[in-house]
């Protein structure tokens, strides 16, 4: 299995580098951290990314999955931590970003929706550039492959 | 068609293993149990053709609440997991542990210590002249005259 990140235009760090500093920095958030690292580490070594190992999020998924029970906190609008992604296939991944979800849908989480927003649209993007033929997942290699000059706008 | 394809840079991020290595055991443990009964109860439901609403049949349960013990909104307990081992005619948690797995792991320990003991004194049992409770008791000893209630064995 093979993971891979973004980084956008004008930011300086990669998406999912981002999120680890994000979340990292606060205390209380790295046991849950944690705990998501390891089913990324698991999803990679033992099961492969199968979609029950995945929360369906429109056209993206997200980590942990719909099956982890999440350490309750005393804060009554907290829905644990999520790391939004793109599964492409069940050998490759890739990781994105996201924040403490502090509502029951999306739209309504001021932290989670820019990243499950931008999630979709780079998930639907890549839908319409593999239906073009313009990129391509090779499963044997685990690579992404697209045209060198292209650039991802979402 | 791909003419010329981007070479993807790999970069190392080593405080993803970091994060993870301070991650306590039975987090890690967690997250392990957790997967391995999702995974077994989708390749069940899958190798058996069962949906949802079969699952909820078979474990005199609605939809609804199959959907929540599925999705991790119900702690699984251990009554929950007979009804689902029954439901699917698998055992999806083995507790291989046995009475007689006790016994072959506690004889290698028992041994071991009877032989440190037999190295050390002739008599085990014994206290040795600087064991505190000993000397404690030789003190009261003859206080009163009476023998002492406490025995040291």
């Amino acid at each position: 299995m093979q993971y891979y990140t973004v980084r956008f235009k004008g930011k300086e760090l990669y998406e999912f580098r981002d999120f680890h500093i994000r979340m990292g920095a606060v205390e209380s958030n790295r046991l849950e951290l944690g705990e998501i690292y390891q089913y990324i580490q698991n999803i990679g070594e033992k099961f492969g990314a199968l979609p029950h190992h995945f929360r369906a999020e429109d056209a993206a998924e997200a980590l942990p999955p719909s099956y982890h029970q999440f350490i309750e906190t005393d804060e009554t609008n907290d829905f644990g931590i999520r790391l939004y992604c793109i599964r492409l296939s069940r050998s490759v991944v890739i990781l994105l970003n996201g924040d403490r979800k502090t509502a029951q849908k999306v739209k309504d989480c001021k932290n989670c929706f820019p990243h499950f927003d931008r999630a979709r649209r780079i998930a639907l993007k890549i839908n319409q550039l593999i239906l073009d033929g313009l990129l391509k997942i090779d499963e044997a290699t685990k690579t992404i492959d697209f045209e060198d000059d292209e650039e991802l706008s979402i | 068609m791909i003419k010329k394809k981007k070479a993807l840079v790999p970069e190392e991020m080593p405080e993803f293993q970091t994060a993870l290595d301070a991650l306590p055991s039975e987090s890690k443990l967690f997250v392990d149990l957790s997967m391995n009964i999702a995974h077994a109860v989708h390749l069940l439901m899958e190798a058996k053709g069962m949906k949802q609403k079969d699952l909820a049949e078979g474990m005199g349960k609605s939809e609804a609440e199959i959907s929540k013990i599925i999705g991790g909104m119900q702690n699984l307990t251990l009554r929950t997991i007979a009804k689902l081992e029954v439901a699917l005619g698998e055992q999806i948690v083995q507790v291989p542990i046995t009475e007689k797995d006790l016994e072959d792991k506690q004889r290698p320990v028992i041994k071991s210590i009877s032989s440190k003991l037999a190295n050390t004194t002739s008599n085990p049992m014994q206290y040795s002249n600087e064991c505190p409770v000993r000397n404690m008791f030789d003190k009261n000893e003859n206080v009163n005259g009476n023998d002492p209630k406490v025995k040291v064995c």
